[in-house]
Formats: structure tokens, C-alpha cells, sequence
């Protein structure tokens, strides 16, 4: 039984990290095209 | 003159009746002739009264199980115990209310309102057993919540995913306790239910219990709850232990300004992502990301409005009470309960030092520091673990402003419990199919 909980865990955080960075990799991808609107988004409020 | 026709009209009707329930009564006097509605002798009848009192039933309790007699005096005095932490210290007031009360109705001897036919056990069957209460809380949470500063510093996501460890490490740590403690048996999928606890998220721990272990869903949701309650109490002293008042000091960069496009576009990329990776976790996911999506894309305001108020404190209230319904003496006074409550802190606590860790390993490497009071953050508990690294660094520094800082592991580990639970909800197809 132990062992199926380290298989388990093993798994369950690898999962955990791999769905994290990806969605910091798809965050900081997705910041960079959007730039220029959020710039200008930004200008307006200052405005 | 109107005055004494009415008067008249009352007295006739009142004759009427009278007459009516004279010869009604007259009729049942005769043996011979008696109905289903006769009564028995005012002895009987006493008699009768007396069994049918609460005081009876729980000295003599019908099945003789003490269970159904003392032990239902126990669950009262738990649920007044609730009730006591939630009215007057306040800890999580609006669900240890209803977990509070629906506790002490449930235990309600005779009348066994969470058995079948009884109002609470419907409102376990329609909202919990089927999962629906704790996804409509996600829903109003999502709604309520700002991604703001994880988009701004999107790497303290890995913050959020550390501190999941105190789930996985509770996982094992309740197989171990079912080898070694005579009394206590977890089957993967109860140890998985349980584990749960340790990502502090109290409609994640609900849902995934619903789903791979009904029968314990009262002592984890209980556990869940009070722990995230205690989360003041819990965190401090390990947070302590495992950093110095110079890392404690560290001030981080302030945090850029995030587009409404960018915020607009998160909630849709995070189900996807969990569309395309996680299935499973899809529900979860899917409604948190709903809720925020309502929030953030600025059209749907009067949707957003109801979901983060009306309809979250309509489900609280049904959920809260559907809980307290599992608290029943038979479902909670066993030592597997004291082993639940056990695991329940230690994976809070395990959670609150990975993440510490985590932040800690995080500054080897070049590039902006981060203060490792924020990894404790990555326990969920919106946002009670970002307020407690916020006063942690301002007992160091009182300059130093950390709460938005912490709020982005703190939604990160909203998202990374939900992923957590859907790797566990895997094991329902595994074990079970």
C-alpha cells in the first residue's frame, strides 16, 4: 500500500509542476503578445 | 348592528362545530366502533409521550447502540463546540455555522433528519453526493478572485505547486497509519480523500471526498475547515523555523500593471490547459475559471454580482448544513476520525514548509529574489495565508508590503489543489472500474 502512495505521489506532483509551468510558459507567452494592448491600456488610464 | 350578525355568525359556527366534534368523539367511545384515529388511555397516551421525548431515547436509545444514545449527546456537544468557534472566535463563521448547527440536527434522535426521508439527507443526496455545492462555491470564488498578481509575476505559480507536497506526503502518511495503528483502515482511495486536506481549499476537499469517499466527508470537511481557520496558528511557527529574520526582510520587486485582455484571456487558457492535460480536473477548473471569466470580461456584470454574492451564500448555507449532516455519531465517533483530524494538520503543515522550501531554492538562482514568506501563501486558503505572510514580513520590516505578493502563489494554489484533486479522481475510474 505504501508503495502504491509514493507511486502515487510521485506522479501526482510531477503532474502538478509540469501543469504549473506550463501555464507559466503559456502566462509569460501570452504577456509578451499582448504588450503592445496592455501598453496602450495603460497610456489610457494615465491619461 | 353589522357588529352582532357577525358575532352571531361566529357563536352559530362555533355550536356547529362543537356539535360536530361532540358526536365525532361520542362515536369512538364504543370499542366496537373504533377508528384508526382513536386514542389510548391518558396513561397509555403518557406513557406513549415520555418514549417519544428526546431525553428517553437518548438514555434508552431504540437500538441500544450507544452510538444512538450518548454518542449522539457527543455530536451535540461538537456541533455547540462549532458553533462556539465560529460565533465567538470567528473562525470561518459562515460555514462552521451551518457545519455547526446541521451537526446538532442531525443528531436529533427519533425523527433522523439525514436519513432517507429526512430534509438534510436531500440536501446531502441533491447538492453534495452529487458535487454540485462545492463546484457552485468554486464558481463564486472564482468570481471573487483577482489573478492579477500571479499574472504579474507568474513564477510564484511554482510556489502554489510546491506546497501540494503536504498532500501527496499526507497520502502516504495515511497508508503508513493504516499499517501501523490497529483501528484505523484507509484504502487508497479514503487516503486520497483525506489528503486532500492539505491543499486548504474547503470546496476541493468536499468534491473529491464526494467523489472517492462519501462516508468521510464530515471529518474532512470539518478537518479542512478548522485547520484553514487555524491557519494563523499553524503557519507562523514552522514559517519561523524555516527562514531568518534576513530572509524575512526581503523586499520584492513591485508588481507590474496586468492588461484587462490578459486577465480576460487567463481563465479560458487555465481550462483548456485542464481540458487538454487533465480532464479530470475539468469540473473543478472549469467552474473556477467560469466564475472568473464572469468577473473579468466586464459584460456579464449582473451574472458576476449574483455568483460572487447571492448564489455563493445560498449554496454556503445548504453546503454547510449538508456537511453537518454527515456528522452523525455512527459516521464520526471512531478512531479513524482522530486519525483524519491527525493527518489534517500535518498536511497543512507540510504544505506551509514546501512552499517555504521552495522559495528558498527559488533565491539560488539569479534573477529577482523572493521573499520565502510567500511560499507558505501556496496553501490555498484565500486569502488568509497571503495575509499571514503580509503581517510575517511586516513583524520584520514594518515597510515591507507583501500581501499582493502572496497572493499570487495563494491563487496559484487554488489552481494547483485543483489539479492535485484531479490526479487523485483518476484513481475512481482505476480502482473502482
Amino acid at each position: 500500500m505504501i508503495t502504491e502512495g509514493l507511486k502515487l505521489a510521485l506522479l501526482g506532483m510531477s503532474v502538478v509542476f509540469i501543469f504549473l509551468l506550463i501555464l507559466i510558459g503559456v502566462v509569460s507567452v501570452s504577456t509578451n503578445i499582448l504588450k503592445p494592448i496592455v501598453e496602450k491600456e495603460k497610456e489610457s488610464k494615465k491619461k | 348592528m353589522k357588529k352582532k350578525i357577525l358575532i352571531a355568525v361566529f357563536v352559530l359556527a362555533s355550536l356547529c362545530i362543537l356539535m360536530g366534534s361532540s358526536s365525532y368523539s361520542g362515536a369512538t367511545n364504543n370499542p366496537s366502533e373504533a377508528t384508526p384515529y382513536s386514542l389510548p388511555s391518558f396513561g397509555r397516551l403518557a406513557s406513549n409521550f415520555a418514549e417519544s421525548t428526546g431525553i428517553f431515547s437518548l438514555i434508552s436509545p431504540e437500538t441500544g447502540e450507544w452510538v444512538d444514545g450518548i454518542g449522539r449527546v457527543i455530536m451535540v456537544v461538537v456541533g455547540l463546540v462549532l458553533l462556539y468557534l465560529a460565533i465567538s472566535k470567528q473562525f470561518e463563521p459562515l460555514l462552521l455555522v451551518p457545519i455547526g448547527f446541521g451537526a446538532i440536527m442531525t443528531n436529533v434522535p427519533i425523527v433522523n433528519m439525514s436519513d432517507p426521508g429526512g430534509v438534510l439527507y436531500y440536501i446531502y443526496a441533491v447538492g453534495i453526493k452529487t458535487g454540485i455545492f462545492p463546484l457552485m462555491i468554486f464558481m463564486g470564488v472564482g468570481a471573487m478572485t483577482d489573478f492579477g498578481p500571479m499574472l504579474a509575476n507568474p513564477k510564484t505559480a511554482i510556489l502554489g505547486a510546491a506546497a501540494q507536497f503536504g498532500i501527496f506526503s499526507t497520502l502516504i502518511g495515511a497508508l503508513i497509519l493504516t499499517d501501523l495503528v490497529p483501528g484505523i483502515q484507509f484504502n487508497i482511495l479514503e487516503a486520497s480523500s483525506i489528503a486532500i486536506i492539505g491543499g486548504a481549499d474547503g470546496p476541493t476537499a468536499i468534491f473529491l471526498s464526494s467523489q472517492l469517499s462519501p462516508h468521510l466527508i464530515g471529518p474532512i470537511a470539518v478537518a479542512a475547515y478548522s485547520y484553514m481557520a487555524l491557519v494563523p496558528i499553524i503557519q507562523p511557527p514552522i514559517v519561523k523555523l524555516l527562514t531568518n529574520t534576513e530572509e524575512r526582510k526581503i523586499r520584492m520587486q513591485q508588481l507590474r500593471y496586468v492588461g484587462k485582455i490578459e486577465k480576460i484571456i487567463f481563465p479560458i487558457s487555465v481550462f483548456l490547459l485542464s481540458l487538454l492535460l487533465l480532464p479530470s480536473a475539468a469540473p473543478l477548473i472549469g467552474f473556477f475559471m467560469f466564475g472568473n471569466l464572469m468577473k473579468e470580461c466586464g459584460v456579464v456584470n449582473r451574472l458576476s454580482d449574483t455568483t460572487q454574492n447571492a448564489l455563493i451564500n445560498i449554496v454556503t448555507i445548504l453546503l454547510g448544513l449538508g456537511v453537518g449532516a454527515q456528522l452523525s455519531a455512527g459516521q464520526f465517533l471512531n478512531i479513524s476520525t482522530l486519525g483524519i483530524l491527525m493527518l489534517g494538520v500535518v498536511a497543512f503543515s507540510i504544505g506551509t514548509a514546501s512552499g517555504v522550501i521552495m522559495a528558498k531554492l527559488m533565491n539560488l538562482f539569479p534573477g529577482s529574489k523572493v521573499n520565502p514568506l510567500i511560499g507558505s501563501a501556496g496553501v490555498s486558503a484565500v486569502p488568509m495565508a497571503a495575509r499571514v505572510s503580509q503581517k510575517m514580513g511586516m513583524q520584520a520590516d514594518p515597510r515591507n508590503m507583501l500581501l499582493m505578493h502572496a497572493m499570487g502563489p495563494n491563487v496559484a494554489g487554488v489552481i494547483g489543489s485543483a489539479v492535485a484533486a484531479g490526479i487523485l479522481l483518476t484513481l475512481k475510474g482505476i480502482v473502482v472500474g
